[in-house]
């Protein structure tokens, strides 16, 4: 019963967590004061509004790979500088920077991402 | 149509023909024959040649252009009669507007956002400062609405008529109806997120006046606007129509102690389009 319990308590965290975000201020959730860069495989794009996400397997500063949430801007502004479900695909490579959140979640405010063509593109 | 009347071969057909003509007979180059006033043939039909030789040297070409000349005079001074008649009560054609129609795309740099600003009253500066981002009515997908949004980042798309100019945002979806009609505002317009907005044109130049806007912010940060807002908007088009910029001026004096003015700049997408953006409310996980 304890285990069911245990189990039970993390799959709602992870629900509370994996959670995406209506349109908000990104003063909120994200530290933009401080930037941090990831390099990682695309796992799933997320192409819609009124924010679109990338997810990247990445590994952070100290060496641990975790999934990352990439928050971008409306679909309508990627689709205006080439970033759409054909250029970045799930298994390709690409690197992002961005705000990291306040509280550590792993998701980050993007704000310039270097495509699988090697193209960097600034998108706020 | 009479019996055909071959002329004799002895006889010139120049001769003939001038003959019958100056007799008002009529001549009908295309069957090479020549009839009578009443539809009789009296002479040809002529070969090509003869006909060709007739028609430059016995002057027959040169009446037909003279007739020609002077039904066509005859026509073109009655079309200008009618014309001028038509045209009498009619004012003079209107200086053309420049044409805003089409999607703008935003080239202000984000920095523009705060260029300018005029200093705070203490009322603003104390709300600035105690500001809570998780009570930004856009994370419940409330319109930040106007002119928090829809001079930078976003595009929009105008729709203009003579008497309205229809300003459609990407951001939010947001729409602006902007009377250019001369009306004035109703007796009661209750104060909303996107005014109420009334046009005219100064030259080449549109000019917005936006009053009836509800308390709000002005900003993510936490700048805020007691309901005293108004702003004029001028725009005008640059380099050929291809770009446009605005010099937009905010006056509200429970927030800033001096009117707050910037200017913005677009580039024209001929071929672009506004993307629908839409903001689900059950998504947020604040």
């Amino acid at each position: 019963m304890k285990s069911r319990h245990i189990a039970w308590t993390v799959a709602f965290i992870l629900v509370i967590v994996s959670g995406v975000y209506a349109h908000h201020s990104f003063a909120a959730l994200f530290d933009v004061s401080r930037t941090i860069n990831l390099t990682g495989q695309v796992t799933k794009l997320e192409f819609r509004s009124p924010h679109a996400y990338i997810y990247i397997k990445a590994t952070d500063s100290a060496g641990a790979s975790a999934e990352w949430q990439v928050e971008t801007t409306t679909p309508g502004m990627l689709i205006r500088k080439g970033i759409t479900p054909d250029t970045v695909r799930p298994g390709q490579k690409v690197s992002v920077s961005g705000n990291p959140t306040r509280d550590g979640r792993k998701i980050i405010r993007l704000l310039v991402i270097t495509m699988p063509d090697g193209k960097k593109i600034d998108v706020q | 149509m009479g019996t055909p009347f071959h002329e004799p071969r002895n006889r010139p057909p120049v001769a003939a023909i001038a003959a019958a003509t100056r007799r008002g007979w009529a001549f009908s180059s295309g069957e090479r024959r020549v009839y009578s006033q009443s539809g009789t043939l009296v002479a040809g039909p002529f070969s090509l040649e003869e006909v060709s030789a007739r028609l430059s040297l016995a002057g027959w070409n040169k009446r037909v252009m003279k007739r020609s000349i002077k039904r066509f005079t005859c026509w073109a001074g009655c079309i200008g009669l009618l014309w001028t008649a038509a045209c009498a009560g009619t004012p003079p054609a209107e200086h053309k507007q420049p044409d805003l129609s089409g999607v703008w795309l935003a080239t202000s740099p984000r920095s523009v956002l705060n260029e300018n600003r005029p200093a705070l009253t203490p009322r603003a500066q104390a709300d600035l400062k105690g500001f809570d981002p998780l009570k930004d009515p856009v994370i419940r997908c409330v319109t930040p609405g106007f002119p928090r949004s829809g001079l930078a980042i976003y595009p929009f798309e105008i729709v203009q008529t003579d008497k309205m100019l229809v300003f459609l945002y990407e951001s939010f979806g947001m729409v602006r109806r902007i009377y250019m009609d001369g009306r004035q505002p109703p007796d009661y317009f209750p104060p909303g997120r996107m005014g109420y907005s009334l046009g005219r044109w100064e030259g080449n130049d549109l000019v917005i006046e936006t009053t009836h806007l509800e308390e709000g912010l002005l900003d993510g940060a936490g700048l805020r606007q007691y309901g005293d807002v108004s702003v004029v908007e001028r725009y005008r088009t640059l380099d050929d129509g291809h770009a446009l910029e605005a010099e937009v001026m905010i006056t509200a004096p429970e927030t800033f102690t001096a009117a707050w003015t910037r200017r913005f700049t677009w580039e024209r997408d001929p071929k672009g389009i506004v993307y629908e953006s839409v903001c689900d409310p059950a998504d947020s996980r604040f």
